[in-house]
């Protein structure tokens, strides 16, 4: 209110008290307003800044949680290939105890290589089945092919690519999450190198006819189980660095909730205070324009 | 020596002085809600003797009663002029205000609603195909993601073009109603100068003029000046678009692909009018300025958009081998579609074809997953635009909060000088009558006095 003013007349008097009680019943309804959506920001200009940070924390909390989901899929992808390395692990030692077996021409006839034979058959019909296990209908081991296997049921002869799968699981954190068959299951790591199951074919077919040609065959059954397990190792540190980044990201979506919260949402407890002040000062201008509006000269002229 | 008849006449012109105050206080009464009633007061004056009384005469007569010499109407033309300037200003900015509210209602952040959600779910779609590229489910998935993102960018569009053409529409409205006020104006000018020369009332008529002469302010602004006639001009930038009985329409038109008002009758081409205030300056402003500058920001989120995940696109395979095709057309928000809509068209595969073997690697769908880390994406531009929209919605609301306490102040003092105080008036109101009573009164003892002269002289010992 303007104190220069000599004058106050009774719609001046009216026009103020209009002007003070807008104000106050403005402020009372964007209160009102705060408590009952729970928000602090209910448009960019409420607060421009606050705006800006919240978009931001919703960009970055949509990729951490993007990167959470690929960290769990590469998880539960590495868990299925380690499971499967394992009893694979298992059959090419017991193989390569067959092979030495069979070498010691002294004391197996033909008849016990025969059986020898057969059960390195079963393992490699067995091996085949595992190095073909598919996740989510892709071959595990067959890199990023499209076919359905990763080795040939027959000739035993790689069919995958050479590509690497990997996952992002944070900002330039890229983990390879895939055992690759050729890299794994050859004699020398390539495509050109001879494959565990050709390897196998050829040491049935050496404990049938050549038992000779059986050393040769122990030497490649050491280099695919050493590929195989440095395999399995890869997948541990590779399930460490992943769970290490999938927790990271995780506890970090849980900051940005907090953030996140921190700057949209209403703190209760002070626009609770805020609305009581506010009702009680809208009351007291609501009874003081009743007692200044009311009365007038006719009242106490008769 | 005075006249006999002296006493009669000085309460004659006291009883019709006393009721001409009495009817002016009730017209005083009468008019205090009234928007734009000026206050009056009755102008008196003592009538005293003759200027110049005749040679020999001697006059000892105390006077010859009271004359209302006018009525005052109690306006300060200086706090006038300062508020229709504030007028104008306040019209001016509120209706910026207003079109740049509409414009933040069409970006509803933070929240579900805005276009930050639509593309984080876009983002993490080519993260879903990355982890699984064969996947129809996770393809279709994207496709349609990136079907949310153009309706919502195509959307927002429409409702941008939509708020200009309402401005537009306004604008014409403001100044279709602008030329029936300055021809009002233009006869209540005819009306005053002829009133003054025959000395009539014109006093109604001045106070209909200065509303509207506000009402002219708040629209388009101008200088308001006063002629001894007692008519009054209105100019903007030195042009007159009220001179006594004269009003110069105006209309909308274009000037080098800008929207301006016109002096219809000025010139061929019609000649710009130089406004810069009032409604009219804030809508031109809004269809000028405000609008283009936050439709081009928007174009710049879906031309960002359509160029980073393209030229991402174009660096993969799709799941036939072939080298990614362009996902998105067109390089502003109200154009912007899906081009693609074979899922299989996703170029989620760094690798080309080996051989003919398609390979089912997700890496080129992990980079356009990371699109929203780049400095120039889209995310990047949107955010900048909400940010800044958001300070100038704020500061432009501000300015118009402020604005309403400076205008609400000079209303008041306006309302102070010129309005009707009741508790005035009934002191008026009591005074006139207690005078008229008091007039009344001395008639009625003169009246016996001569009644004592005329019936009972001469009547000694009757």
């Amino acid at each position: 209110m303007n104190t220069a003013m000599s004058r106050v007349t009774q719609r001046s008097n009216g026009q103020q008290a209009i002007i003070g009680l807008q104000a106050s019943q403005r402020r009372l309804a964007v209160l009102q307003a705060q408590m009952s959506s729970g928000k602090a920001i209910t448009k960019p200009s409420d607060d421009p800044n606050a705006t800006f940070s919240a978009l931001q924390f919703r960009g970055e909390q949509a990729r951490f949680t993007q990167w959470s989901r690929n960290a769990n899929d590469g998880l539960s992808r590495m868990a299925v290939a380690d499971a499967q390395l394992q009893s694979m692990t298992q059959q090419v030692t017991r193989a390569q105890a067959l092979v030495i077996q069979g070498q010691s021409t002294a004391t197996n006839g033909t008849l016990e290589r025969e059986a020898m034979a057969k059960e390195v058959d079963a393992l490699r019909d067995g091996l085949l089945t595992s190095a073909n296990f598919t996740y989510l209908g892709r071959p595990i081991f067959g890199g990023t092919t499209a076919g359905d296997s990763s080795f040939d049921p027959t000739s035993g002869a790689y069919v995958g690519d050479t590509h690497a799968v990997t996952r992002a699981a944070g900002p330039q954190a890229t983990v390879r999450v895939d055992v690759n068959g050729a890299e794994t299951f050859t004699t020398d790591g390539t495509t050109n190198g001879a494959t565990l199951f050709q390897v196998l074919t050829s040491i049935a077919d050496h404990l049938r006819n050549n038992p000779s040609g059986l050393a040769a065959d122990s030497a490649h059954l050491d280099s695919v189980l050493g590929s195989m397990s440095t395999a399995q190792a890869q997948i541990g540190a590779a399930t460490n660095r992943l769970q290490a980044l999938k927790s990271v990201a995780d506890a970090h979506n849980l900051n940005l909730a907090q953030s996140i919260s921190g700057v949209e949402d209403t703190d209760l407890t002070k626009t609770i205070v805020d609305l009581t002040t506010q009702q009680t000062s809208y009351q007291a201008a609501l009874q003081a324009t009743a007692k200044i509006v009311q009365p007038s000269l006719m009242d106490f002229l008769r | 020596m005075t006249g006999t008849w002296d006493g009669i006449n000085i309460a004659l012109s006291a009883l019709n002085a006393q009721k001409r105050g009495l009817d002016l206080t009730g017209q005083n009464i009468a008019n205090a809600n009234t928007e734009g009633y000026t206050r009056q007061k009755l102008n008196l004056e003592t009538l005293g003797a003759p200027a110049r009384p005749s040679i020999w005469a001697s006059y000892q007569s105390p006077g010859t009663g009271v004359n209302v010499t006018g009525i005052d109407r109690l306006r300060d033309a200086l706090l006038e002029t300062r508020a229709q300037g504030r007028h104008a200003q306040l019209s001016d900015s509120t209706a910026v205000s207003s079109v740049l509210n509409e414009i933040e209602q069409q970006f509803p952040e933070p929240g579900q609603n805005g276009l930050q959600t639509t593309l984080n779910q876009l983002w993490s779609g080519f993260g879903d195909v990355a982890n699984n590229p064969g996947s129809p489910a996770a393809r279709v998935q994207l496709l349609q993601r990136g079907q949310v993102v153009t309706d919502w960018l195509n959307t927002s569009a429409t409702n941008l073009d939509t708020v200009a053409t309402e401005q537009a529409d306004q604008l014409t409205k403001l100044v279709s109603s602008v030329n029936s006020m300055t021809s009002e104006l233009a006869d209540l000018n005819y009306a005053i100068v002829n009133g003054v020369v025959g000395g009539l009332p014109v006093n109604d008529l001045l106070d209909r003029r200065d509303v509207l002469a506000m009402k002219i302010s708040e629209a388009v602004g101008g200088t308001i000046s006063t002629t001894d006639d007692g008519s009054i001009s209105i100019a903007i930038y030195g042009s007159n678009l009220v001179n006594r009985n004269q009003a110069e329409p105006l209309q909308v038109g274009l000037s080098g692909g800008q929207t301006v008002i016109q002096w219809t009758n000025k010139g061929t081409p019609p000649p710009t009018v130089g406004i810069s205030t009032g409604t009219a300056n804030g809508l031109l402003t809004a269809i000028n300025t405000t609008m283009p500058t936050w439709q081009a920001k928007l174009d710049a989120v879906a031309a960002a958009l359509a160029a980073k995940v393209n030229t991402q696109q174009a660096a993969g395979y799709d799941l036939d081998g072939n080298a990614g095709a362009a996902m998105f057309s067109g390089v502003t928000a109200r154009t912007i579609t899906m081009t693609l809509t074979d899922p299989r068209q996703v170029a989620a595969s760094a690798y080309a074809p080996a051989g003919g073997a398609v390979s089912l690697d997700g890496t080129n769908a992990d980079a356009m997953s990371n699109t929203a880390m780049l400095v120039d994406s889209p995310d990047v531009l949107y955010q900048n635009l909400v940010n800044a929209l958001g300070v100038v919605v704020q500061a432009s609301t501000q300015g118009v909060t402020s604005l309403n306490s400076v205008v609400a102040n000079i209303d008041a003092q306006r309302e102070s000088n010129s309005g009707v105080n009741l508790d005035e008036e009934m002191t008026n109101l009591l005074s006139y009558q207690r005078a008229y009573e008091a007039a009344g009164r001395m008639m009625s003892a003169v009246d016996s006095a001569l009644d004592t002269l005329i019936n009972r002289t001469g009547m000694v010992g009757r």
